[in-house]
């Protein structure tokens, strides 16, 4: 008898780590894999790209804060899986909203390192609607915090959506 | 090919991760100086 899965799925941002060998890597959070929840009640928490960052993991995704409303957000585990001090001002994730007033969607599909600071290409919904994602870029210092020397805030929009 | 020296015969499966459901999958990979690798993506829980 087959089952089927109904409602929306619950997902949490996992990393796992293995060793050159293919075992998972002992000394890495739980036995080899992290497991880190969004915001309380999120579901929708994703990675979508990693980037070697100051000789750690930087991982870039997006949580989901309410009803199917996603912010981006980063995390930083270090070889143990601990929050490393010299990224994302120790916290070990840091998250944002995106760069449209009102925006209810932001979700990230690539990220880069260049200069000290992480450029990521992705959407942010103008409005409520997830299907009215614009084309946006974010650029970011190694705090996750918005870089206000790219156009007016750290980000930017395309003018056009549907 | 595979390489056999990776996990066996070049696969390296781990255990679910949240237990409960299925549905754990990796969207994003980054190789570390030391041979090490991160595979980062979602759980299901």
């Amino acid at each position: 008898m087959s089952s089927v899965y109904c409602g929306p799925p619950n997902w949490a941002v996992t990393a796992w780590r293995f060793l050159p060998g293919g075992g998972l890597d002992g000394g890495f959070a739980s036995s080899g894999t992290l497991l880190a929840d969004g915001v309380s009640g999120g579901r929708i928490d994703l990675v979508v790209d990693v980037l070697g960052v100051a000789c750690h993991d930087l991982l870039v995704g997006s949580v989901e804060t309410g009803a199917r409303d996603l912010n981006g957000d980063l995390w930083a585990p270090d070889a143990a899986g601990s929050a490393p001090a010299d990224l994302l001002g120790g916290a070990g994730t840091a998250g944002y909203d995106g760069a449209i007033a009102g925006g209810g969607h932001d979700l990230f599909a690539a990220a880069v390192l260049s200069g000290g600071r992480v450029w990521i290409a992705g959407g942010a919904a103008a409005d409520t609607s997830p299907i009215h994602y614009r084309v946006t870029v974010w650029k970011l210092d190694l705090d996750g915090d918005k870089d206000p020397s790219f156009k007016a805030d750290g980000v930017w929009s395309s003018s056009r959506h549907a | 090919m595979p390489d056999p020296g990776f996990g066996v015969g070049g696969l390296a499966i781990t255990a679910d991760s949240a237990a409960t459901r299925a549905g754990d999958f990796g969207l994003a990979l980054v190789r570390h100086a030391d041979g090490s690798l991160l595979l980062a993506g979602v759980a299901a829980r």
